[in-house]
């Protein structure tokens, strides 16, 4: 057989000549660009929209949160809430029965990037269009389903009046932190200048308005996926500058920007002239990268705690970066099916809370980077209840517990058992977990105490989304481990944990039914007395203590790795970490 | 030759798609709700209203063409209703079609159904008594069998006797309840036809559109993803396969020339050692020691991994002369892994050859050990070589995911992973046929390149029997 020889040396001289022109090191930068002008940020994933009515996620909040201002804000050291595009926060007065208005003006010199003025046409285009029935936008639909109109003034559009109902106790805060939204790059035509909001809510009124091509057309614009990164424009510091997908996002900040003005709102800030968020899987190549001083901030919560440590500890390292830990508003939370028949005795479910080793848990699984919890609200929140008791790890007092309400080995087969309902029934569980780590790591730390106590764990390995579409959703399980997420904002615990929403799909996947933890739900939305709203916080807190629906474990810590120059504002508020504003300036 | 490879062209059409309709069909089947999915925020749906999510449910299920039947017909007992597929969310779908089997009595099930939902509503919110009722209609509502439909409803009534709520629909519901029994009759599998509207054929035409066929992560047009993600992949692939093309036979050659001497033993465990090593282990060891000067100055060799971002627009060509020292580690870990099998192999089959009672021959003529080699054993060894080397022509389309993901780099292994992941399956689909057709087109180049290399695998592919 002959090979040919010429095309062989050919194929030899490309190969070394591609070689040779790439050389070893890179010999043609793109572009180079100091690293103070740009902050680049490792993400785990790529967001799927820009659009904060089509999203929401809090990956996609991290980047959007610099294209777009809300009229309000959560200062991100003391989360309380402050004016961002409005001049102040209004209060609200009573109009007519049940209905409350908020006066507000947008800030004189707030304009959108092409420098048309934001007005309260702006404001009203954005409701409206998160309500159009063909945006989906169900999150959106029910946190501004309390408002009821937005009217702007004649002689001066910046100023505007919201009527609300007062049905709902965080209407007010939901009103004024969405995303808004340029009407005028979204509706030049004015489609929905002239449809009241009411109007778009009304079964009857819609279908008219859906016959118009029109207003279908602007649902269609807005909708669409492939303009929502890379056409989306709000009103923040920054905008799109490239999205190349798969690979990273650039954000540039604007020129001229009109917030420079208010150097006191973090959220006007422009510290970095841009911002790349790379996307980047695989944590060694991200840890690579961080080495290699090619990315400037990580989120290391994902990658083992000790490579964590090991990386403070080398100075060559921490002289070059910062090590931050921030308590997110984030808690860990061990779900039990309270309407499962073992489960729905409050005795096996005590006796559980004294089975679980949460502090082996949080040292050996969080690298120590947690807070104990005993409650679903956040205990950085004022309606904290601190007079709860202290978790305790003691098998002896659930043996106790469990003897006494008569779950004891009949058998001999090493798991408890019980008659109920004229039926044997055996301590055995199963525990869904997702695979994680963590959901691994805590399940076998769980599994073995309650082997000590007679009860029997079945680990069953599921992802995340079937779990919760198969199980959780249809109550098909007994127990599993979640990370719930808060805002800044007062908790609603309505949504999570009272009966009225038991059901396929409905929020409470406890299946927690208790009358008197509803009422105590009930007046936390229906009150209008702070002093008495906080004394139903508190006493919900207790009797979720008392009845343990679920445990909740501990609120863990992000871990953060950001290169010392670069110094951004960190906060307890997602992503624990504000590029746009410098710490020290 | 001609019509041989007509043929194997036109096998390709049928054979791309029974692979379509085979993946279709998994991915029916995958766990979950992809729709929810899509409209939960972290897996939460705080502030989310039942009613809004529902109407946002029915609007991305029929976006998304959900809301049809799966296929072109399907077969299903006889008492099943055409309208199944319309029930939403999957949960419920999940729970009645489980009802509907025990019952095997569709009328008796809806109107089961709807007295139900019309009960919950009407429960919903209320104090006391109305919200004892209204907790154990939500428990008869998840209830999965019929057993437990019954058990959970003979609670409610106990607790409706006991208390004062009174309503007619209550003791109608009671009644349907009663009348609900596993069903005994005759039933026979039923093939339904279900028309052009179906899933299959909305998305088989929607493949082939470039306008329609669009991402669902991002809005943008597949094959224009699939377009940038297999530049790189090709890039990488076609150094790939020159290199381990040379190398091997290079190595393979001279551990032959060399056989059982020191040269040959050091190789061959090195050669093996390499095949041994896992791909990601090794690939994450060049990353780590190879790309950074924390091992010292010296081990800081190559450049950092992943593609650098660009500020403004330029070809690729120029993208790939930028990127070019970024891929050197990926082909070295790629070609490496290729290079241990096939030298091994060609050492052997050089070996076997020069046992052969005509290497005897040649040498008896007097040729040297050198020209008995490079004349006589190479080239015939070569047939098996060839074989393995043209195995990896369709490799330079599917690229390595392991290799993509460790490195950062955006190839069509790295997107099929993510789409995957992402459930994007206009993406997934376009993929599996671009991967397939490209391991068909793969296979038959390398077979028409053995047959024009070593004539006498004609005999092999059959070629005798069919005329030019």
């Amino acid at each position: 057989m002959n090979i040919n020889k010429s095309v062989s040396r050919l194929l030899l001289c490309a190969l070394v000549a591609i070689v040779i022109s790439s050389g070893c090191r890179e010999s043609a930068p793109v572009e180079t660009v100091t690293a103070i002008d740009q902050i680049v940020v490792r993400m785990p994933s790529e967001p799927k929209s820009l659009n904060p009515i089509l999203g929401g996620s809090s990956l996609e909040r991290e980047i959007y949160q610099y294209l777009f201002l809300n009229l309000a804000d959560y200062d991100h050291q003391t989360l309380e809430l402050k004016p961002v595009l409005i001049e102040s926060i209004p209060e609200g007065r009573s109009v007519e029965e049940g209905i409350v208005a908020y006066d507000m003006r947008i800030k004189e010199e707030a304009v959108w990037t092409d420098g048309v003025p934001i007005t309260g046409h702006d404001i009203s285009f954005t409701y409206k269009i998160a309500n159009h029935p063909n945006v989906l936008s169900p999150n959106w639909k029910g946190l501004l389903s309390e408002i009821l109109s937005v009217t702007v003034d004649d002689g001066d559009p910046k100023k505007f009046t919201i009527r609300a109902t007062d049905d709902y106790f965080l209407t007010k805060d939901a009103m004024l932190s969405t995303e808004i939204f340029p009407r005028h790059l979204h509706d030049a035509a004015g489609v929905l200048e002239s449809i009241r909001l009411e109007d778009i809510r009304d079964e009857k009124a819609l279908s008219k308005l859906l016959e118009s091509d029109a207003f279908q057309a602007i649902a269609k614009s807005f909708s669409d996926i492939e303009n929502s990164k890379t056409k989306v424009s709000g009103a923040g510091p920054y905008t799109v500058e490239s999205v190349e997908t798969g690979q990273y996002i650039v954000l540039k900040r604007k020129d001229n920007y009109w917030g420079d003005k208010y150097s006191e709102v973090d959220q006007l800030k422009t510290y970095p002239e841009r911002i790349v968020f790379q996307f980047i899987k695989d944590e060694t190549t991200a840890l690579t990268l961080l080495k290699n001083d090619e990315i400037d901030v990580v989120d290391f919560s994902r990658m083992p705690v000790a490579q964590y440590n090991d990386l403070k500890s080398d100075t060559s390292f921490s002289n070059k970066y910062k090590f931050e830990t921030v308590g997110l508003q984030r808690y860990v939370i061990l779900m039990l099916n309270n309407e499962n028949v073992k489960l729905s005795d409050r005795d096996v479910r005590l006796a559980f809370r004294h089975l679980v080793d949460l502090d082996r848990i949080i040292e050996q699984l969080a690298g120590g980077y947690g807070t104990k919890i005993n409650s679903p609200i956040h205990y950085s929140k004022p309606q904290y209840n601190k007079n709860l008791p202290e978790h305790e790890y003691n098998v002896k007092k659930a043996i106790s517990i469990l003897e006494s309400a008569g779950w004891s080995d009949t058998d001999n087969d090493g798991v408890r058992d019980k008659t109920i309902n004229g039926r044997k029934e055996n301590l055995s569980l199963r525990f869904h977990i997702t695979g994680s780590t963590f959901s691994s790591g805590a399940s076998s730390i769980i599994k073995e105490s309650c082997a000590q106590a007679g009860v029997e764990i079945a680990i069953v390995e599921k992802p995340w989304p079937a779990t919760r579409s198969e199980n959780l959703n249809t109550g098909d399980y007994e127990m599993t481990i979640i990370a719930k997420t808060a805002t800044p904002t007062k908790d609603d615990p309505f949504l999570s944990y009272h009966s009225s929403n038991i059901g396929i799909g409905k929020d409470n996947s406890l299946r927690y039914a208790s009358s008197e933890a509803d009422r105590y739900m009930e007046l936390i939305r229906t009150t209008e007395d702070e002093a008495e709203r906080l004394k139903a916080y508190m006493d919900f807190q207790e009797v979720f203590e008392r009845d343990a629906p679920a445990i909740p474990l501990y609120s863990p810590q992000v871990r953060l790795i950001i290169d010392k120059q670069i110094d951004p504002v960190t906060s307890n508020a997602r992503p624990g970490y504000f590029l746009n504003a410098n710490a020290s300036l | 030759m001609f019509r041989y490879v007509v043929r194997r062209i036109l096998l390709i059409v049928p054979t791309v798609l029974v692979i379509l309709l085979l993946t279709f069909w998994l991915q029916s089947l995958a766990p979950g709700d992809q729709i929810e999915a899509q409209l939960s925020l972290e897996g939460e749906s705080n502030h989310m209203a039942r009613s809004n999510y529902l109407d946002s449910y029915q609007t991305l299920q029929k976006e998304r063409g959900l809301d049809l039947p799966l296929f072109f017909f399907g077969v299903q007992p006889s008492y099943f209703p055409d309208t199944l597929h319309r029930i939403i969310p999957k949960q419920k779908k999940v729970l009645l079609t489980s009802l509907l089997r025990q019952t095997k009595d569709w009328v008796k099930v809806s109107t089961y159904e709807s007295s139900l939902q019309s009960l919950i509503s009407q429960y919903r919110g209320g104090e006391r008594d109305s919200k004892k009722v209204s907790i154990e209609l939500s428990k008869i509502e998840q209830a999965k069998s019929l057993s437990d439909i019954k058990a959970r409803s003979k609670n409610l009534k106990k607790i409706v006797d006991d208390s004062n709520v009174e309503n007619e629909e209550l003791n109608q519901f009671f009644v349907q309840v009663e009348s609900l029994q596993t069903g005994s009759v005759f039933s026979y599998p039923v093939l339904q036809w279900h028309g052009w509207s179906n899933q299959f054929n909305r998305w088989l035409g929607r493949l082939f559109n470039k306008e329609e066929n669009v991402s669902l992560q991002d809005g943008s047009p597949v094959i224009e993803k699939i377009g940038k993600a297999l530049k790189w992949t090709i890039s990488m692939s076609v150094i790939t396969l020159v290199l381990v093309a040379i190398l091997s036979l290079m190595l393979g050659y001279f551990k032959a020339f060399y056989r059982y001497r020191w040269f040959d033993k050091v190789s061959s465990t090195v050669l093996y050692v390499l095949l041994a090593v896992p791909t990601f282990w090794f690939a994450s060891l060049m990353v780590i020691f190879f790309t950074t000067p924390e091992y010292g100055a010296w081990t800081d060799i190559f450049p950092s991994i992943g593609i650098k971002p660009s500020f403004v627009a330029r070809s690729f060509l120029s993208e790939l002369k930028d990127n070019a020292g970024q891929l050197i580690l990926p082909i070295i870990c790629m070609t490496i892994m290729s290079v241990s099998y096939l030298t091994i192999q060609l050492r052997s089959d050089i070996i076997d050859t020069l046992s052969k009672p005509y290497m005897l021959m040649a040498r008896a003529k007097g040729l040297s050990d050198k020209q008995v080699l490079r004349q006589h054993a190479l080239p015939n060894a070569l047939l098996t070589f060839m074989t393995i080397l043209t195995g990896y022509i369709p490799a330079i389309f599917t690229g390595s995911v392991i290799i993509e993901v460790i490195f950062n780099i955006p190839g069509i292994g790295r997107l099929l992973l993510s789409a995957v992941q992402e459930a994007d399956w206009p993406v997934v689909f376009t993929i599996v046929i671009i991967i397939s057709s490209a391991t068909m087109v793969g296979y038959l180049v390398g077979d028409i390149l053995l047959v024009k290399l070593f004539p006498k695998t004609r005999d092999s592919l059959g070629l005798e029997n069919v005329s030019n």
